[in-house]
């Protein structure tokens, strides 16, 4: 079964096209990487499968466990299972982490028809993430993102997506920013949530990320398309001959 | 019954007829020094009238509501005695609460247990009577036709509450005031507190004005809170108007800090037509704070104005001013801050931000920051920002399964959350922001009018 069949997906931002015809298939249990040059449409596609007002969909679509993903609201997306891990997570000052994160899981659970958390259960789970995470418990009480650092901000994304268990988690350009302690803390936490009846689309620039999540498939964008699919191998390959030498490759083709 | 409102066509003139018949009945009737006070501060509010937009300091706040009405002060004996009192007004936990209906104390609906050896709680009534020496030199008093508030409230103050700390004393739980309006058409009161904190004292007093459930008062609230703060005093002071929608509010703190004292203030408007909560500082020492803080969160045709003023007399003093604004519907919300460093306020640093959030195209803000810096080596910042709901922080939320509903409320609640968090950790901020979530849950209609 796949979790994502994304068909002839066009896709503008103030009426400049970005998105020009990209075609994606994620398998259930997979992990794909999307790697590709800054202005490829990397965070455009992120955002798309999000459901982000200013992102229009002009063509083409995007079918997620069978369903008609762009149909659903941008809080039905997330209450259906899909998990955005924001590149830049959004500072919300007065609001502290636990009151917005009880919020967020009890949605989902409330949407899937089950039983809410009890503040209890929740707690237990929250210590028990963050502990894995090696992130302090005072994170539930600050207020969202608000002077954590560059690499507290991206394991509270992963810390969320732990919590709220999602059945297709894309992650943009989580690892940037990143110290390489923090990127193996970060990409141990991915891992461990890597599972037979989840799928992850891991957005990167960089290779080295795809060291710590080593992906089931790799796909190449340049210019709003998938333009190279291949094994892990391929962003290795990306390593030695840069984004230029295969956008060479792909106009002699 | 004495005559009623309607002989009258404006509160002034209401008030003007009834200073004669009323004021034998005041308090303190026949202390010397109190009845010039009353008296001057009656012949001032005859001369000068209402504030009226021709004020500077009025420019943005209309009184027309007290033209169009004549709201009247209630006397003694019109004073609801058996209030259907919400007993959710003001903080849970509280070392003593004093309660008063329509500008009377309420005996029954008080609580006043012993507390420690140097605090003292008392009403004005009782203090004028009982010690009218302590009295004396207490009450602030207006200067100029801006200051016609403060002027009635002098000529009229019925009853108020009495806090007086000696020199060490220290309270922990705060101090409630409650102060409720009762269905009286078109009445006026006119509470007068006094707050006064010996050097190192430490208190914390939080004010009320609000209305039994379903009142619905079409009153008339004038208050004024004398504060004076000993020597490295430490005053936590806390004002929350909730009243009902017919409702016209003015409220006046006026605060002396002496050296080295600490005072930390907190206004929140949620309720009323119109309300207007200023705040009157002076440093009388050198090193001494003022943390002025206040949200307004306002729907409908709501007017909630906040006005401060902070005189820098003193070298070395802090004024920090924080006060964030939700308007939606028609509310106007208007902040004005005017901070003056005078010549030998050397090393004054004052810095005032305004930040207004506009939920709906037609609401509106003003705000006007004015320093007035006559000093050198001071530091002096303002700041003022009015903007719509954030559009990357609502996404962020609904990205995580938040209704637009839900995303919307908490934001608010954090935007004002961000307030209160900055000003305390404690039993004060878990009431603030108790009465924010009330104002998120209340429901609407009720400001229709």
């Amino acid at each position: 079964m796949n979790i994502l069949e994304i068909r002839n997906l066009h896709a503008s931002v103030d009426g400049i096209e970005i998105l020009k015809g990209l075609d994606l298939t994620l398998p259930v249990g997979e992990v794909h990487a999307i790697m590709g040059p800054n202005g490829s449409g990397k965070s455009t596609l992120a955002f798309v499968l999000a459901g982000r007002d200013g992102y229009d969909v002009t063509e083409g679509e995007v079918i997620y466990r069978g369903k008609d993903l762009l149909e659903l609201g941008i809080d039905e997306r997330a209450q259906a299972g899909v998990f955005l891990a924001l590149q830049y997570p959004v500072e919300i000052p007065g609001v502290a982490n636990s009151v917005f994160l009880k919020a967020a899981v009890n949605a989902q659970l409330r949407a899937r028809g089950e039983p809410e958390l009890d503040a209890m259960d929740f707690l237990k789970r929250a210590k028990g993430f963050l502990a894995e995470l090696e992130m302090d418990q005072e994170f539930l009480t600050r207020p969202i993102n608000v002077g954590f650092s560059g690499g507290e901000k991206k394991r509270n994304e992963i810390f969320q997506m732990a919590m709220i268990e999602p059945t297709l988690a894309v992650l943009d350009e989580t690892d940037s920013g990143l110290d390489i302690d923090a990127l193996r803390i970060v990409a141990d936490g991915v891992n461990r949530l890597r599972a037979a009846d989840r799928a992850m689309l891991v957005i990167t620039h960089y290779q080295r990320l795809l060291e710590h999540i080593v992906p089931d498939r790799v796909h190449v964008m340049a210019d709003g398309r998938i333009v190279r699919s291949g094994g892990k191998e391929l962003a290795l390959e990306l390593e030695e001959k840069g984004y230029a030498a295969l956008n060479g490759e792909k106009s002699a083709a | 019954m004495t005559a009623t409102t309607t002989d009258y066509a404006t509160t002034g003139d209401a008030h003007l007829q009834a200073f004669g018949r009323l004021a034998p009945g005041l308090p303190g009737r026949g202390i010397d020094w109190l009845d010039t006070l009353r008296r001057d501060a009656f012949q001032r509010f005859k001369d000068a009238g209402m504030p009226h937009r021709g004020l500077e300091a009025w420019k943005f706040t209309g009184l027309n509501v007290l033209a169009k009405h004549a709201f009247s002060p209630v006397p003694e004996a019109e004073a609801a005695a058996e209030a259907d009192a919400r007993s959710d007004f003001g903080p849970g936990e509280h070392a003593a609460k004093l309660v008063f209906v329509d500008g009377r104390f309420h005996v029954g609906l008080s609580r006043r247990p012993t507390l420690a050896k140097g605090i003292t709680i008392s009403t004005l009534a009782a203090a004028l009577t009982e010690t009218p020496g302590l009295m004396e030199g207490q009450f602030s008093a207006a200067n100029g036709a801006a200051g016609a508030l403060w002027d009635l409230n002098a000529a009229f103050m019925a009853d108020g509450a009495v806090v007086r700390l000696d020199p060490g004393a220290k309270l922990d739980k705060p101090i409630s005031l409650v102060f409720l309006s009762s269905g009286a058409k078109h009445g006026a009161h006119h509470v007068r507190n006094l707050v006064t904190l010996g050097a190192g004292a430490e208190a914390k007093v939080i004010e009320t004005y609000g209305e039994p459930s379903g009142a619905r008062a079409a009153a008339f609230s004038n208050a004024v809170t004398d504060v004076a703060l000993g020597e490295g005093a430490t005053l936590t002071h806390v004002r929350v108007q909730d009243l009902g929608p017919s409702a016209v509010h003015t409220a006046r703190a006026v605060v002396k800090i002496a050296k080295g004292a600490h005072y930390g203030s907190f206004a929140l408007a949620i309720g009323a037509a119109l309300s207007r909560q200023e705040t009157d500082a002076t440093f009388t020492g050198p090193d001494g704070v003022a943390r002025l803080f206040g949200a307004y969160l306002g729907r409908r045709r709501q007017h909630l104005d906040h006005t401060t003023r902070v005189d820098h007399a003193h070298p070395r003093c802090r004024t920090e001013e924080l006060f964030k604004g939700v308007l939606d519907g028609r509310a106007h919300g208007v902040f004005q801050g005017l901070v003056r460093v005078a010549p030998k306020a050397i090393g004054t640093d004052a810095r005032q931000k305004n930040q207004a959030l506009l939920l709906s195209d037609r609401a509106s803000a003003d705000t006007k920051p004015e320093l007035e810096i006559l000093a050198d080596d001071v530091k002096c910042t303002h700041g003022a920002t009015v903007s719509d709901l954030d559009a990357d922080g609502l996404f962020y939320l609904m990205a995580r399964g938040l209704s637009e509903a839900e995303a919307r409320r908490l934001l608010i609640a954090g935007f004002i959350g961000d307030v209160i968090d900055r000003f305390d950790h404690g039993a004060v901020a878990r009431h603030l922001t108790a009465c924010v979530a009330r104002w998120q849950d209340r429901d609407e209609g009720g400001f229709d009018d």
